[in-house]
């Protein structure tokens, strides 16, 4: 990080640098995986263009296996790793399991991000302090449920019938929180557990159940071991209790509802038309909106932009208390489409709606906005398209007094193409030109393309982000810089969308109309909803998903629709005990 | 002497502060009971770690061995010159290797001596990395010295950051395994006061809840283990051990010290505002020093602000951020002052420690005597990303321990390979007893530190 402590040109005196070509674009055709030693990990992946095999730009499909292919096969899932609750889905889960919306794992050790998201399965280890946390607040949440929300756990009169009463809350409970019914053993525990407890009172044996069921693998952990595997069977279906929880953690990350745990009892998630069916039925419910919002998220690093700050000096009418506003407004417009608008991909890049209040609209220079709740509006469609143009992503992926050309190409490039960039070498000098009250932010980057060194990164990176050069350091549009008319063309080479555009709605455009984007986001929401990076095995799995998704004509709903019904969702691979993965 | 004693009980009950003086000592017994023969005095360790390199020529002190005069950042600490040991000279060998930048191999390598390993933190250059890639140096001493204490070691924070990456954390408990800093005192005061002068009939039933509770949740760890594949099994092994850990230190009584009074719970509107920085320190400075009197740890961690901290001195007059202004360049004058300043004040926060400890008496000193401090710093010098001449402070002393370092000296080890990182952490586990004959990545060590 910023190893020169002199002067001297930006890139400059690049002794070593060879990161960049020809295997400059990392971790595609296969590339991803959880474990980054693993040959291929992130960051090491193959050279050249992204599009390979049978679906453009998929990382997952470089066998180039047909739609044929795949239903001449039987089903190949990938690896599956139990996943342990992160800190977002245990909040959910004792929201609905216990009534609790105090969000307690606030306090817990926050997870290890891998592949952009907080809940891969191999990332998510544990620690003393996490067990510990773990302990407290099961002492918490089971004092407190009984205090405020008893009958939600216990359903029975304990009064009439203690010994029954007992037996009814350990079953019901227990088999909501492991969800699944419990095993005798499992039943012979808590109700040990329940009669130490007990020797004081009825509730105190409830408290102590409680405690040690939030503690219990069953449910930390989502356990699956599949159905029982027919003799020399190597992949199995799920049972449907199991499927009732992947169902329940993809589109609600929380537990099953009891329309989930009544299928599962009656055996009734075991074709993809019924999970299908379900999928649809849940994403209706307000749960399904909080998944989207912290997949889109994690996906476009909003919790950057929260923080972020500006200098006022150049930034006069830019003032911290913004930067909330701009994560609502964007967060909001993310809702919009995926719920209320089109719901398509398309949108999400190119919709001209935004939601603003009055302080966002006076920064903005946006009329007709008054009251501090925000309301719909409709900008200006020659200079607004989607998500990438709102002024909280431009700010996000701005410096403090400048532009930042270089972050928002590598945004897009990363985030939107799927192409991982590879650092920049310890060699070098990370230090933005100097400012210029003459020159544009073009001219000053220009020893990125003129210096070859420089340039076989930063061609990857700088022609892309200087497209978005109308929109200032702090997200306001501007059409001059230093008094001269802004040039906001450029291109995005190595990719399906390489002829050039003028502008960030031009950019927006060919980036809704690109298989490698589509591919981009399928590939992103599989790893989301599997915790886990997409494997060749996983080729058939992501060859349906990219299809369905492309017959909905990109609709998002129905992307999640589709990973439900896929065979990597539906199956799992047998493991025999202590066996390799 | 004095012919009645007075109850621990009635101590903690009724104590609001740390400072305790000498009468106290002869009244105390430890655990209410006498006892024929004096326990032996408890060993500890505790790190100091402040982040963002030093400034090498402010530091360095002048003169030999034996007979030093200290540099303009340590003259704080001139009081206790005879409880230091200077290193000049010591490199950090495995922070020049590995995945992850200079920060977070610095840091990650500080106290584990090994590289990171692989992970998805991007740094400012180079591969992305994960954690540290083994046990700290305080936690292998832990495990011995802090197995008799309710807690085996106490990780405090004042304003760190950076969570869930390696600029993040001091202590690893293994490979990949963070402890946390906590960085809130009341926290810290909740947690390890909580059973100190309590109502002793209710923590006696707690901790028996408690063990009907981790015994059953444990055993759903333990059923399930041998049905799983090799890397789900290596998960919930761990978790079975974590608990089992738990429900050890959580179900002991504590055989609090003699010299334990229960401090007051920290008061303070804001753990987390910049300009409370110095009140967080001292009230966790305040909490460690009880929690060894009373003898519910040994071991400990202080960490100030994480590796790349950006906290804003601006009690001493600065607006910058600290990262910040340890890139400027050397010819920046009133950076290089400033920096100076800042690890003049950390100096100044290390004197108080040192202070403390050593207002309470202990066998035939302080505990000051009986208490090792290591200061520690990811970097050498912010500005230029280095990891030799490490600035590195042994504070305090190891009168009672298995192998005591001579305090008391300025050692300065030549260029090269003479004084390893790995060698110094060896040393200090060595010093404890521990018989390891190396640590972290032994391509890095060479046995103990050379003259240590």
């Amino acid at each position: 990080m910023h190893r020169s402590v002199g002067t001297g040109l930006v890139c400059a005196s690049l002794a070593l640098l060879s990161s960049c070509s020809p295997g400059r674009i990392g971790a595609l055709g296969g590339g991803a995986q959880d474990d980054p030693a693993s040959p291929g990990g992130a960051g090491t992946g193959k050279p050249g263009s992204p599009m390979q095999g049978g679906v453009p730009g998929s990382p997952a499909n470089p066998t180039g296996l047909t739609e044929a292919d795949c239903l001449a096969k039987p089903p190949t899932p990938g690896p599956s790793f139990l996943r342990r609750l992160n800190r977002f889905e245990y909040d959910n889960t004792v929201r609905d399991l216990l009534g609790d919306s105090s969000q307690p794992a606030s306090a817990f050790p926050p997870e290890e991000k891998r592949l952009g998201f907080d809940n891969n399965a191999t990332a998510l280890q544990v620690s003393p302090a996490l067990v510990e946390q773990y302990m407290l607040t099961a002492e918490t949440l089971a004092k407190s449920v009984l205090a405020n929300n008893r009958s939600k756990i216990v359903s029975c009169d304990s009064a009439a019938d203690a010994a029954g009463c007992e037996t009814t809350f350990i079953t019901e409970f227990g088999a909501r929180a492991y969800r699944r019914p419990l095993t005798d053993a499992e039943v012979g525990t808590l109700r040990t557990v329940f009669d130490a407890g007990a020797a004081t009172d009825f509730d105190t044996g409830v408290r102590l159940v409680v405690e040690t069921v939030l503690q219990s693998a069953p449910f930390l952990y989502r356990v699956e071991f599949g159905a029982t595997p027919a003799s020399g069977e190597t992949v199995v279906r799920l049972t449907s209790w199991e499927m009732a929880s992947r169902l329940s953690y993809l589109v609600w990350q929380s537990m099953p509802d009891d329309e989930l745990f009544a299928k599962a009892t009656a055996g009734e998630l075991d074709t993809p038309e019924r999970i299908g069916e379900q999928v649809k039925r849940m994403l209706e419910d307000p749960k399904a909106h909080d998944v989207f919002a912290h997949f889109h998220d994690q996906w476009l690093k909003l919790d950057l932009l929260s923080g972020i700050d500006k200098d006022t000096a150049v930034f006069p009418t830019f003032s911290a208390p913004l930067a909330p506003l701009m994560t609502s407004e964007t967060q909001k417009f993310l809702d919009w489409v995926v719920f209320q608008g089109p719901g398509t991909l398309d949108a999400l890049l190119t919709s001209n709606v935004s939601f603003l209040n009055a302080d966002l609209a006076t920064y903005y220079g946006v009329s007709g906005v008054s009251g501090s709740d925000f309301q719909q509006v409709t900008l200006d469609d020659t200079r607004n398209a989607g998500f990438l143009t709102k002024g909280g992503l431009m700010a996000m992926l701005g410096k403090a007094n400048q532009t930042a050309p270089v972050q928002r190409g590598k945004f897009v490039r990363e985030q939107l193409l799927c192409q991982p960039l590879k650092p920049p070498p310890a060699n070098i000098m990370i230090k933005p030109p100097e400012l210029s009250s003459t020159l544009s932010t073009r001219e000053r980057f220009a020893a990125h393309r003129t210096q070859t060194l420089c340039a076989s990164c930063h061609e990857l990176m700088d022609p892309i982000g200087l497209g978005f050069e109308n929109f200032d350091g702090a997200g306001l549009f501007r059409t001059t810089e230093n008094g001269k008319s802004i040039d906001a063309t450029g291109q995005v080479n190595e990719s399906d969308i390489p002829g050039t555009f003028d502008g960030a709605v031009d950019l927006a455009k060919k980036l809704a109309g690109s298989d490698q984007v589509r591919s981009c986001v399928a590939t992103s929401w599989f790893r989301f909803a599997n915790g886990r990076a997409e494997t060749e095995d996983d080729a058939c799995t992501m060859l349906g998903v990219t299809k369905k998704f492309s017959d909905a004509k990109y609709d998002l709903k129905t992307l999640l629709v589709a990973l439900a019904e896929s065979d990597s969702f539906q199956y799992r691979r047998v493991v025999p005990a202590g066996g390799q993965q | 002497m004095i012919g009645k004693r007075i109850s621990r009980r009635a101590l903690l009950r009724g104590a609001g502060g740390i400072a305790i003086g000498l009468p106290f000592l002869d009244l105390m017994v430890r655990d209410g009971a006498a006892r024929a023969d004096t326990p032996p005095i408890p060993q500890r360790f505790v790190v100091f770690f402040s982040p963002n390199g030093s400034i090498r020529e402010n530091w360095t002190p002048t003169g030999t061995e034996t007979d030093f005069t200290l540099s303009r950042i340590l003259a704080p600490l001139e009081t206790y010159k005879k409880n230091l040991i200077i290193l000049d000279g010591v490199d950090n060998e495995a922070a020049k290797h590995g995945p992850g930048d200079d920060h977070m191999r610095g840091m990650g390598a500080m106290l584990t001596g090994t590289e990171l390993l692989p992970g998805a933190t991007q740094g400012g250059c180079c591969e992305p990395a994960g954690l540290a890639g083994g046990i700290s140096v305080d936690q292998r001493i832990a495990q011995v010295i802090g197995k008799d204490t309710k807690f085996s070691s106490v990780e405090l924070g004042v304003q760190s950051g950076s969570e869930g990456t390696v600029w993040g954390y001091t202590a690893y408990s293994d490979a990949g395994v963070s402890l946390p800093p906590e960085n809130n005192p009341g926290n810290v005061f909740d947690r390890v006061f909580a059973e100190v002068g309590g109502d002793q009939s209710a923590l006696a039933k707690l901790r028996a809840e408690r063990k009907s509770v981790l015994d059953a949740a444990m055993s759903s760890y333990g059923s399930l283990s041998p049905l799983l594949g090799a890397t789900d099994k290596q998960k919930i092994d761990a978790h079975f051990t974590a608990i089992r850990d738990l429900e050890t230190r959580l179900t002991a009584t504590n055989d609090v010290g003699a010299n334990c009074v229960k401090p007051g719970a920290p008061t303070l509107a804001s753990y987390k505002q910049n300009d409370a920085f110095p009140d967080v320190g001292k009230a966790q400075m305040d909490l460690l020093v009880m929690a060894l009197a009373c003898d519910l740890t040994r071991v400990a961690t202080l960490q100030w602000e994480n590796s790349v901290g950006g906290t804003r001195f601006t009690w001493l007059g600065m607006d910058r951020g600290h990262h910040d202004m340890s890139h400027d360049g050397d010819d920046v004058t009133d950076t290089v002052e400033k920096l100076t300043q800042i690890n003049i004040w950390y100096s100044q926060q290390l004197a108080y420690l040192m202070d403390s400890l050593a207002k309470i008496p202990e066998g035939a000193g302080t505990m000051l005597d009986h208490t090792l401090i290591f200061w520690c710093n990811e970097l050498s010098r912010g500005n230029v990303h280095s990891h030799p001449n490490m600035p590195f402070v042994l504070a305090g002393g190891t009168a009672a321990a298995p192998r005591p370092l001579q305090m008391g000296r300025f050692l300065q080890y030549a260029d090269g390979d003479e004084a390893q990182h790995n060698d110094l952490l060896l040393s200090l586990v060595q010093t404890f007893g521990i018989q390891d004959t190396t640590f972290g990545n032994p391509a890095y060590c060479s046995g103990p530190l050379a003259r240590l």
